[in-house]
């Protein structure tokens, strides 16, 4: 009798592979892909300007507000506000983190990627 | 030809999953966007539909801020309660929101042994509270303001929607504003067949609906000493997902938001009206749970300044529950909330 099995060790070990590959490729759509953040800047109520946060950059706004990107990170580095809570709210990188200059009614928030949290209270 | 037969399976497994991968789509589309409104940051996230819906739905809310700033606002001119403020009469008729709003919060802080008032505007003006020019004011000045500062003085008449206040009172809702607008947002916002929202007023937040079938909200407590992004604790509403969770309104109280130095000494914004000065506590934050927007701020506010023992009957009374952060990163939570904290930073204890 010389009938071949059904499943042979080789078949299993294709099998493994191919899983192995499978759930690779399902984690790097999930959560690789150099998760593609953004960060949106609104002004005055308006969607200003949505940026990537792979790509340093640098933005003067109409109203004098400076804003980097700089290491995948997103923040205000200059505004002519009296308290400056903007630029010591430091840098941004997580989805979720938002700065904001009030006076200037200036805002960026970031997007893309998996939160951790839906919002913070404070 | 056998051989390859048998790989058929395998690679049909690999396709479909691949296939998922590219067309995999979550149930609702995500969108936000943010704005300044009230002084405050004011973040809307939709999970509806489609995106257009979304971003219809976000600026309805922002609409309805807006709106609810030219009524609440003491610092606009034209708003309702400016103009009651600087009324020469001193008995108003006012917009029957507005009138709920000043009555509400008068009857919540006086459970507060004369430590808030509605009309504290007296006082807040004093310190410049909410103006760019936050400042130290003269003994005079506050000996001046505090018996301004009485809601026994005014009268509020709900049959004829009228408010009579002192000579010299001012109103101010600027402690409960941002969890007004919570419940000013849940107006706009869809939570039928299975859409959500996310509101954010200047940190009072709104949940409205439930996230999906296997998540429930998380929201972020604040650290008192880290940086305007950083929590120490997360709040898990999926472990509360009793009531179908379908409205939730959280709001937080703190020394550490709001704050000036002079002569070395820190002042924060939380004004005891019994002192005249800031409140002094071993607390650094409040976070409550409660029914409304309008509750969770107030209360969050009266708990900061009644303190931990004295603030727990008054939470039971109205359905809420807290999360007190103290000085020394010590942590206690009451009520609902407990069950929910999770401290994930690793300087914070639990008491």
């Amino acid at each position: 009798m010389n009938e071949r099995k059904l499943v042979t060790k080789r078949d299993i070990a294709v099998l493994a592979v191919l899983v192995f590959f499978a759930i690779a490729l399902l984690l790097f759509f999930r959560f690789g892909l150099k998760d593609g953040r953004t960060a949106l800047i609104s002004v005055d109520g308006r969607d200003y300007l949505t940026v990537s946060l792979d790509k340093d950059d640098e933005i003067t706004l109409e109203n004098g507000v400076k804003i980097i990107v700089s290491d995948g990170k997103i923040g205000f580095t200059e505004s002519d506000c009296p308290d400056l809570v903007c630029v010591h709210t430091g840098m941004l990188s997580k989805a979720g983190d938002v700065a904001a200059c009030v006076p200037n009614k200036t805002v960026i928030s970031v997007s893309g990627g998996e939160a951790s949290v839906d919002t913070l209270t404070y | 030809m056998k051989k390859l037969l048998k790989m058929i399976f395998p690679l049909l497994a690999l396709a479909l999953i691949v296939f998922c991968c590219f067309f995999y789509k979550p149930e609702f589309v995500k969108t936000q966007s943010s704005q300044v409104i009230m002084g405050s940051v004011v973040s809307v996230t939709t999970y509806t539909d489609t995106e257009e819906n979304g971003k219809t739905e976000q600026a309805a809310v922002f609409d309805k801020i807006k709106t609810l700033d030219s009524l609440i606002s003491k610092n606009d001119e034209n708003a309702a309660l400016y103009k009651i403020n600087n009324s020469d009469s001193n008995e108003n008729r006012i917009d029957p929101e507005l009138f709920g709003c000043i009555k509400e919060t008068a009857e919540i802080y006086s459970k507060s042994d004369g430590k808030l008032a509605v009309t504290s505007g007296a006082l807040t003006e004093a310190w410049g509270i909410d103006t760019e020019d936050f400042r130290l004011p003269s003994k005079d000045e506050i000996e001046a303001a505090l018996p301004l500062c009485d809601d026994s003085l005014i009268t509020l008449d709900s049959g004829k929607l009228t408010v009579k206040t002192a000579k010299g009172q001012i109103i101010n809702l600027g402690s409960v504003g941002k969890g007004i607008a919570c419940d000013k947002a849940l107006e706009a916002v869809d939570i039928s067949s299975n859409q959500s929202a996310v509101v954010s007023v200047g940190g009072s937040v709104g949940l409205f609906g439930a996230k999906s079938k296997n998540e429930g909200w998380v929201i972020g407590i604040r650290d008192p000493y880290g940086s305007e992004n950083d929590y120490f604790a997360k709040l898990n509403f999926g472990k509360l997902e009793y009531k179908g969770g379908a409205i939730i309104f959280v709001s937080t109280s703190g020394s550490y938001e709001k704050t000036f130095e002079a002569d070395g000494k820190t002042y924060h914004h939380i004004l005891d009206l019994t002192t005249g000065y800031p409140v002094e506590t071993e607390l650094v934050s409040v976070t409550v749970k409660a029914d409304t927007g309008l509750l969770s701020d107030a209360l969050s506010t009266l708990c900061f300044v009644l303190g931990e023992e004295k603030s727990q009957s008054i939470l039971d009374s109205y359905g809420a529950s807290a999360v007190y952060v103290y000085a020394d990163k010590t942590v206690s939570a009451y009520g609902e909330l407990a069950n929910a904290l999770e401290i994930v930073n690793a300087d914070y204890k639990l008491r």
